[in-house]
């Protein structure tokens, strides 16, 4: 009965073709006869190539069974009722393959009756897939265009191009690959898994996976080309096959990332399914993988240019034309001592030193106006308070408003500028200082010879001469102290070492200066032990220094005065000390005795009696025999010069 | 009339010479041997001349200059200075601060020095 029934319902159908010139059977759109109880009456060519099935397989069957998915049952069952009920149904869907797979359909059913009583249903498919692929192509073309306009760097990019990929394709886990190029391996960048599989094994396998070129996804490395694997737990090469078996998936396609014709990655997909190799998919893939090469490089371009701005030594900086730091380097902070966020939040010409800050805006103004700032220099105000020298190259963008410019440091350089200037100041300083000094005993020479010659009194002519004589003995004085500091100075003077017993020495020099010391009424005491220990030392300059020393005392203490010299052992060094009852010494003028008789700013308190080279040639000696000189002074209540020298043995 | 010269010199030999030459030529010489001598001396008894040396003990020439142009009692005194230092800065500033002349001293004879005061002494009078 209902056979027959059937029977009736196909030979309607294929009369109605007949008349129709095989509208059914030749139509390209897949269509399927079912009867009111949603059994297959009839199927045309079409229907067979998209679904699988042959017609004869699949007569009398239910037709939901075979082609509907589980999650599409309710809705196929609705449109059937719509059918049956003289409805004409319009829906796109997804329909199921004999071989499992998924079809996305548009599906019409259309009523079928028979003289006026409804005794089945047409059901009319339209394969949408190519559609559907170029939906999906676009989807994750805009998603991945998305992700990497978000990100600066590939390992950035790559848990958002993942996803995007494998949810535009409905696939379950994406994995990118990485070329070391120092290990010749493919290294896993990141992985990403739906929220539905769990691959724990797989994922730990990939993320710590080393692929070299030709193995695993090394194969797309390899050939650079897509590759598509139908069922990766059957196929021997995959090592991660029994993990991949565990998870659940199936097969896999991968693409290889290319920049500039080689490959720099590779990008691998798995899905649950069992699928053929798909070749929209395959194209699609293709194109994304140049994509992402391209971003590489461009994000490897920037990372160089990043990596020179970070790394240089230079203080780089961005600014606007607004007179704001928009960035600066590292530099920066190493060099001024702010950090970046105190350098930009205020105008960078308040750093300025103030001298400098007039030539710094006129420098801005013309670099604004389209100009190049080179070799210019200006100070920058550090943290610290202090100042640096810095030596500017900058360019603008006058159509962004920016300023590109490369400052370095150049504050040694300057203070090496800055101490050549000061020594030939100091060598002209000398030179006219000493010229003085020749010239005044020159003059007294001349001066008291020109007396004496026009003079006619004998002993005034006598007297004139003396005169002239003592100026000479000052000349040649000032000459060989000269000579002598010169020489010590560049350590050329010819020394002759000996042991020298400081107590011997200095009873010589005060036989020498008995005379003096009377004539202006000092006592002179000396302490000293009588075992005094040896200093090794030349007895000429070492003779120089007691007599410099002693001299000075007699000559700046007023008459009467008391001078007491002592000697005594200072730990391993000999001391030696002069102390007087004089006037004493300012202490600002104390800190500067030693130094060089020409120093600008005490030029006017030099005393013109003497050489101005006593002192500084005493600390010159000392010194070229290992010891040190000082001066203690308390004004009004006299003044102790004292050197140390190492005692004769002692190591030096 | 016999014209007044102060001799403002620390070295004692050119003090001396000098002093003994101009003594000679007839003009009445007071000598100053540091800076804060020759500074009270010009306002106790303003000279008609005064030769100032730069380079003394206690006030270099230079203030000592400046502060008797500063004051209107001492301000029209004739001041030359003599020093041995021949630095431009110096020459300029003694210039600058009203200073007459400027001589050379190892450059000059006594005689040259004696005639150049006359010479001076004599247009002023």
């Amino acid at each position: 009965m209902r056979e027959q029934h059937a029977a009736d319902i196909a030979a309607t159908v294929r009369e109605h073709d007949v008349h129709l010139g095989g509208l059914i059977q030749v139509n390209p759109l897949a269509v399927v006869v079912i009867d009111a109880h949603d059994l297959v009456q009839m199927c045309n060519p079409a229907f067979e190539r998209m679904f699988g099935y042959r017609e004869a397989d699949i007569i009398g069957q239910p037709i939901d069974p075979l082609i509907v998915p589980a999650e599409n049952r309710h809705e196929a069952e609705a449109l059937s009722r719509l059918g049956f009920a003289g409805q004409t149904a319009d829906s796109v869907t997804r329909r199921r393959r004999k071989d499992g797979s998924i079809i996305d359909v548009e599906l019409t059913v259309v009523p079928l009756s028979h003289e006026g009583t409804s005794i089945g249903a047409y059901g009319i498919f339209r394969d949408l897939t190519e559609q559907k692929h170029a939906e999906r192509h676009l989807r994750a073309q805009y998603a991945v265009v998305e992700a990497l306009a978000h990100s600066a760097t590939i390992e950035e990019a790559a848990p958002w191009v993942l996803r995007a990929v494998a949810e535009s394709v409905d696939w379950q886990l994406g994995a990118m690959w990485i070329v070391d190029r120092t290990a010749d391996k493919l290294r896993c960048l990141d992985l990403w898994c739906a929220a539905d599989v769990s691959a724990a094994q797989f994922e730990q396998e990939t993320r710590n996976g080393r692929f070299a070129r030709g193995v695993g996804p090394g194969r797309t490395w390899d050939t650079e080309k897509p590759a598509w694997i139908v069922d990766v737990t059957k196929e021997g090469r995959f090592s991660r096959r029994e993990a991949a078996a565990a998870a659940g998936l199936h097969s896999a396609f991968s693409f290889p990332m290319i920049l500039s014709g080689d490959v720099i990655g590779v990008v691998e997909f798995f899905t649950s399914a069992v699928l053929e190799p798909d070749d929209s998919i395959l194209r699609m893939f293709a194109a994304l993988g140049r994509q992402l090469g391209a971003f590489v490089g461009r994000s490897r371009t920037q990372e160089q240019v990043e990596g020179f701005f970070t790394m240089s030594q230079d203080l780089l900086c961005v600014a606007g034309f607004d007179g704001y730091f928009k960035r600066v380097n590292g530099s920066w902070t190493r060099v001024l001592g702010y950090t970046p966020e105190e350098l930009l939040a205020e105008p960078h010409v308040n750093l300025v030193h103030l001298e400098d800050r007039e030539a710094t805006i006129a420098q801005l103004a013309s670099l604004r106006a389209g100009g190049l700032m080179n070799s210019f220099e200006n100070r920058y105000r550090c943290k610290d308070g202090s100042y640096k020298w810095l030596l500017w190259t900058a360019i603008a963008k006058p159509d962004e408003e920016i300023i590109y410019a490369v400052a370095r440091d150049n504050t040694d350089r300057k203070l090496i500028e800055q101490q050549t200037q000061d020594t030939l100041r100091m060598r002209n300083d000398f030179v006219s200082f000493v010229t003085h000094q020749l010239r005044t005993p020159l003059s007294g020479i001349k001066w008291m010879l020109e007396l004496a010659a026009e003079g006619t009194d004998p002993d005034e002519k006598t007297s004139y001469i003396q005169d002239a004589h003592e100026s000479a003995d000052r000349l040649i004085g000032l000459v060989n102290d000269l000579l002598d500091a010169s020489r010590l100075e560049s350590g050329k003077l010819r020394v002759v070492l000996e042991a020298v017993n400081l107590r011997t020495l200095t009873g010589d020099v005060l036989d020498d200066v008995t005379t003096l010391v009377r004539e202006k009424g000092h006592t002179v005491t000396v302490d000293s032990a009588t075992d005094l220990p040896d200093v090794t030392s030349d007895p000429q300059l070492l003779r120089q220094v007691v007599m410099n020393l002693l001299s000075n005392a007699i000559k700046y203490t007023p008459p009467g005065g008391r001078i007491a010299i002592r000697m005594g052992l200072d730990g391993r060094n000999l001391r030696w000390s002069i102390h007087d009852s004089g006037i004493g010494i300012p202490k600002a003028s104390a800190a500067r005795l030693f130094e060089k008789f020409f120093r600008a700013d005490n030029v006017h308190t030099v005393d013109t009696e003497g050489t101005g080279l006593g002192l500084y040639l005493v600390r010159l000696i000392v010194e070229r025999f290992g010891g040190t000189v000082t001066c203690e002074s308390e004004e009004g209540r006299g003044t102790t010069f004292a050197f140390t020298l190492p005692r004769a043995g002692a190591p030096t | 009339m016999t014209k007044s010269i102060l001799l403002a010199e620390d070295d004692k030999f050119l003090r001396r010479a000098a002093e003994t030459k101009l003594k000679q030529a007839g003009f009445d010489v007071r000598v100053a041997v540091d800076g804060d001598e020759a500074l009270a001396q010009a306002r106790e008894q303003p000279p008609d001349l005064m030769l100032l040396d730069l380079l003394m003990p206690k006030r270099d020439g230079l203030s000592v200059l400046k502060a008797l142009k500063a004051d209107a009692a001492t301000a029209a005194i004739r001041i030359v200075i003599i020093s041995n230092s021949s630095k431009d800065l110096e020459m300029q500033n003694a210039s600058d601060l009203g200073a007459v002349d400027y001589w050379i001293k190892s450059n000059l004879s006594l005689q040259e020095l004696c005639d150049r005061v006359q010479r001076l002494l004599g247009e002023a009078s």
